[in-house]
């Protein structure tokens, strides 16, 4: 199963905390062009809260109504998460090393009484007080360099080899030998430079000017040298020539790029104008139009026309979503016509390639077939709920759970109208 | 399928497993994160007190944008389930919203033990009985209690001779 970047992989409370409250509640990964719905306020990621839009005509955490004009750029928690996805790894790195070393120090208090100054009296340190210890311990840590930009590693935590005072220093030098740039004003910030970075997030070598578009990506696709121009649209054609698709990666803006495709071809600049959506598009009510409407509508954006009217509605109106979401970032962040057109067709090919639907016809079964597995969702479950309830247990988690459902609100209605008798 | 939903499926999961709620469990299927097993415990004071009831979850590449499917594998007795499994759950309906996740789910449905809504049944007998008769809708409600302890053998034996209409939610 693949892994995927969770506040749960924080050890900490505060820094899951934080990490949940800069994920979009629907989607729940860091926001990607997040906008605010003005009325309630709340945030969401824009495709997630399009697509929803589509469905409902209310806030996904609050149901107030609402609809696309209500939709604002949220370009303040938009840097914030730009900000915190080049920070997330090393705070990670940070928090895990932090907490090692935390836990080989209670050891060695706990076998060897070290007669450190810093603690207490160590012969008579149980289980509980040293976990006491450890939270006075962070709290001050974290209270004292909060004026610092720095996030300094457990000073004073008492380490059979290293003594004290070092470990930040060593953990500071660590960090700016492995990531020279990862302190924001290090970086250029011309997103045109030729520069090669580290991704972040995985690591990977890749251009400056491409590093949004690759992260946003998921860091599937790695940057190729910036000779090349990373996002060269004849590569793309080459590859896949066979394809109307394919063809049409090439292609420059549709009509409402500005002046005609020049940037077509090699040497295209990213940041050129007429790569990169700058107009709103409109929805359209499909229903009153005739076919050759809907395809003119799908030419005008310079999309294909395969398939059937039915294909042409769901393509022009999945590109609309994307279309007008990469409109809710920032200059830097938006994706290309190219970009937004291969977007469009990843999606497709994912909805095309369905499943057979894992149903499950015979109950008694399916029941003793996986009779192992829910014995042991019986044990996992008994231990549950006899842990006290974690009400405390992490703050930024129940930032999400306050809009789940059932345990806040006792009178879940049971719906009446559509039931399916 | 979507990765987008393949992706907010694995988060749900690690969500519930780091922070599960009590008398809570599930986890996807060893071979298919689309499809998830699940178990809520009856909650304490309610007749549905210790009773360990198996769930499936069933996902399409929609989620989180479109409810999963969710039905109970254990026989149950209560008003807003029908006798196939299925739930009268206003989230997992009209009411769903894409915030929600398997643990907001599984947490609902354990709450619709204890509070069922009589006003739109699904299982007319239960919904009566919990009107009218308190003390025989507890009664069915602690056989199905039981009868969730039940290896699923045993079950078998049970719905054989299950002739004489104790059962409320068998098929």
């Amino acid at each position: 199963m693949m892994d995927v970047p969770d506040p749960s992989d924080f050890p900490t409370p505060d820094l899951r905390a934080l990490d949940a409250s800069l994920r979009c509640t629907i989607c729940g990964e860091l926001y990607d062009g997040p906008v605010m719905l003005t009325g309630c306020g709340h945030c969401f990621c824009s495709v997630c809260v399009r697509q929803h839009i589509q469905r409902e005509s209310d806030c996904p955490s609050c149901r107030m109504k609402t609809s696309e004009v209500a939709f604002r750029p949220n370009s303040v928690l938009e840097e914030v998460v730009g900000a915190w996805k080049e920070a997330r790894k090393h705070v990670l790195d940070m928090a895990r090393v932090e907490q090692t070393l935390a836990a080989r120090s209670h050891a060695s208090v706990a076998l060897q009484t070290i007669p450190e100054s810093s603690n207490p009296p160590s012969a008579s340190v149980t289980p509980s007080s040293a976990r006491s210890l450890k939270r006075k311990r962070r709290n001050v840590d974290y209270v004292s360099d909060s004026e610092s930009s720095e996030v300094v590693l457990v000073d004073g935590s008492p380490t059979p080899k290293k003594r004290p005072g070092k470990v930040s220093k060593v953990s500071r030098a660590n960090r700016g030998s492995e990531q020279p740039s990862s302190d924001p004003e290090e970086i250029p910030l011309d997103p045109n430079s030729n520069e090669i970075i580290d991704c972040p997030m995985c690591g990977k070598r890749v251009p400056l000017r491409s590093i949004n578009p690759h992260i946003d990506s998921g860091c599937k696709d790695v940057g190729r040298p910036p000779s090349k121009i990373s996002l060269s649209p004849t590569k793309a054609r080459n590859n896949n020539a066979k394809t109307q698709w394919s063809s049409l990666f090439g292609a420059g803006g549709g009509s409402s790029g500005g002046p005609d495709s020049k940037g077509k071809g090699k040497g295209k600049d990213r940041s050129s104008p007429s790569e990169i959506p700058t107009e709103r598009l409109a929805n359209a009510s499909y229903d009153v139009l005739k076919d050759k409407q809907i395809k003119q509508l799908l030419a005008e954006q310079n999309l294909p026309t395969t398939g059937d009217r039915k294909a042409w509605i769901r393509r022009h109106k999945h590109y609309l979503i994307i279309h007008n979401a990469t409109l809710d970032k920032a200059m830097k962040n938006r994706s290309t016509f190219a970009e937004l057109r291969q977007e469009l067709k990843h999606w497709e090919d994912e909805k095309a390639k369905k499943p057979a639907s894992a149903g499950v016809s015979d109950v008694v079964e399916y029941t003793k077939a996986n009779d192992g597995e829910f014995k042991r969702l019986v044990q996992e479950a008994r231990r549950n709920t006899k842990k006290p309830p974690p009400k405390d247990a992490s703050p930024g988690i129940s930032g999400q759970s306050e809009k789940t459902p059932s345990p806040v609100a006792p009178d879940i209605p049971v719906k009446s109208e559509d039931m399916e008798t | 399928m979507s990765t987008n939903c393949k992706r907010r499926l694995m988060r749900d999961f690690k969500r519930l497993s780091t922070d599960p709620p009590g008398g809570i469990s599930g986890s996807p299927s060893p071979n298919n994160i689309m499809v998830w097993n699940a178990l809520i415990i009856g909650p304490a004071d309610t007749p549905f007190e210790d009773g360990t009831f198996k769930l499936l979850l069933t996902f399409d590449d929609s989620y989180p944008n479109k409810p999963p499917t969710v039905k109970f594998l254990s026989r149950m007795f209560h008003p807003n389930v029908y006798a196939n499994g299925e739930l009268c759950l206003d989230i997992l309906q009209n009411r769903w919203s894409p915030t929600y996740d398997v643990a907001a789910i599984l947490t609902s449905i354990q709450s619709l033990l204890h509070d069922p809504n009589p006003n739109s049944p699904a299982n007319a007998e239960a919904a009566q009985l919990y009107r009218e008769n308190m003390k025989e809708y507890v009664r069915r409600v602690k056989a199905t209690v039981e009868d969730s302890w039940l290896d699923p053998e045993e079950m078998d034996a049970v719905m054989a001779e299950d002739g004489d209409g104790d059962g409320g939610g068998a098929a």
